[in-house]
């Protein structure tokens, strides 16, 4: 359609320019739309081929889901195809736990403690003995580690193991008999200074311990207990096990650590209490600047004279 | 021999290497596997000196994020200090000057030893670099991993202990 046509076919040439532009509009127009309609027929067909792709997944999904299925009713099946993953993650876990989560583990626990510290002792303190039960074998196991890597198994370590398994586990009926049947004696003493879990003298019947590490551990614990705690009164006043009993006494700058054999009863306590603290005021120095040979030697002499044949019945 | 018994603290963050040091110092070895300190861990040592036995009782503190979170109780008694920190971390760099002065103002006239320790993870030029930033000064550089300089750290600690009680 040119202009000169159109300008011979109608009379009013405002008209037929009016009617040009028209048709030009809309042959534009309508050019766009069938552009858009390609574009939407290509767009469906494009749709189409997904939707096949994807039912054709579906089904092959289904396939999957069917088996697994199959495998889940059938468990030795299914363990055997999950198990082998699962166990590589939890290996990996295991591995890194530390690494990946020891930190927050710690802190969150710490966190949530603090938080809650209140609650934590009103719930706790009723068994606040078993949760000390198991710090002390923490303790223990650990240190036990380290002393024999040190100085190898002597007897007195299997003592002090043995002392600690039955202390944990509670005292059994046969340990009853036997303790009835021991005579009470002292084993050992140990006069330790309270800050510093520092030995300042030792006595023992039989002298195969390593003294010294006993008494760092034993202050831990106490420290332990008085910071979970926050106070000094929940200090440990004794440790027990198969046919030994471990008594504490607090005296004003060190603590003594009592390891007595057969019945320990309160009243061997109080005897001790008093032999004690008589012999502390008389033999262990209040104002230590230095822990040497001489002052260790020295109390452990005076600890030796005095509770060698001690009498505690 | 005059011979003295002392009682010595590592501490300082988590993750610092002050178990790994001990285990170096007293076991001769060292392990890359990580088990994180819970509470207190006590080991010993005798560290024989020109002129005395000094008979270290030697407390592995577990890392803390800041000094001011370690139970006072622990730090009770202590004849010296073993400050540790981690020369590959310099995130934690900031905390060293709060950490000693919470130390030396807890520990009244107890000598506290500054270690950087992990050397071996930096090459010489960086570890110069790094020295240049931290903010306090410090008295030995040490890699447990490798041994350098831990018998020093705690021989020179012992040393101190000595002098202090003379
Ligand atoms: N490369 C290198 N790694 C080290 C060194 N010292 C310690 N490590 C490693 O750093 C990690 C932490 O060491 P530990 O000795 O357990 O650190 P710690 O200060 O006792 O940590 P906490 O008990 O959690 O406070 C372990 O994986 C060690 O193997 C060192 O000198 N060099
Ligand atoms: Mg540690």
């Amino acid at each position: 359609m040119s202009y000169q046509n159109n300008i011979a076919n109608t009379g009013r040439q405002e008209d037929v320019v009016d009617k040009y532009l028209l048709d030009k509009l809309q042959s534009i127009l309508l050019q766009d739309e069938r552009k858009q309609l390609q574009d939407l027929v290509s767009h469906l067909h494009n749709l189409r081929l997904d939707v096949e792709h994807l039912s054709r997944d579906v089904t092959e999904i289904k396939g999957g889901v069917f088996t697994a299925v199959d495998s889940i009713n059938n468990p030795s099946q299914f363990e055997s195809k999950v198990s082998p993953l699962i166990n590589m993650r939890v290996q990996q876990l295991k591995k890194n736990f530390q690494q990946e989560f020891g930190y927050e583990v710690k802190e969150t626990v710490k966190e949530e403690l603090e938080a809650s510290r209140d609650e934590f002792i009103e719930v706790l303190y009723p068994i606040i003995g078993k949760l000390v039960q198991r710090y002390v074998r923490y303790q223990f196991d650990i240190f036990l580690e380290n002393v024999q890597k040190g100085i190898g198994n002597t007897f007195s370590w299997k003592w002090w193991k043995q002392a600690l398994t039955t202390f944990i586990t509670g005292e059994s009926m046969a340990a009853k008999s036997v303790k009835a049947a021991m005579p009470t004696q002292i084993e050992e003493v140990f006069v330790i200074q309270t800050n510093s879990g520092l030995l300042l003298g030792y006595y023992s019947r039989s002298n195969t311990t390593d003294p010294d590490l006993i008494a760092a551990m034993l202050t831990a614990i106490q420290n332990f207990v008085s910071d979970a705690f926050k106070k000094d009164s929940g200090n440990l006043q004794t440790i027990d096990h198969e046919n030994q009993r471990i008594f504490l006494h607090n005296f004003y700058k060190h603590y003594t650590a009592t390891v007595v054999s057969g019945i320990a009863d309160t009243a061997v306590n109080e005897k001790l209490y008093l032999a004690l603290s008589d012999f502390s005021s008389k033999n262990v120095p209040t104002a230590i600047t230095e822990i040497d040979d001489s002052l260790f030697n020295g109390v452990s002499r005076h600890l030796r004279e005095i509770f060698e044949d001690f009498d505690l019945t | 021999m005059k011979s003295i018994t002392k009682k010595v603290i590592l501490t300082g963050s988590f993750s610092v290497g002050k178990t790994s040091l001990i285990s170096r110092f007293v076991y001769q070895s060292f392990s890359a596997e990580y088990k994180t300190t819970l509470g207190v861990k006590i080991d010993r040592k005798t560290v024989e000196l020109d002129n005395c036995i000094v008979n270290m009782m030697i407390w592995d503190i577990g890392g803390e994020q800041n000094q001011a979170r370690v139970p006072e109780t622990y730090f009770l008694g202590s004849g010296g200090v073993i400050y540790v920190f981690d020369i590959s971390r310099p995130s934690g760099f900031s905390q060293i000057t709060d950490d000693i002065a919470y130390l030396t103002a807890k520990l009244k006239d107890v000598p506290v030893v500054v270690v950087g320790n992990k050397i071996d993870l930096l090459d010489v030029v960086t570890l110069e670099e790094v020295k240049q930033i931290i903010p306090v000064s410090v008295d030995f550089y040490t890699s447990a991993k490798e041994g350098t300089n831990v018998e020093n750290v705690f021989t020179h600690l012992a040393q101190k202990l000595v002098n202090e009680s003379q």
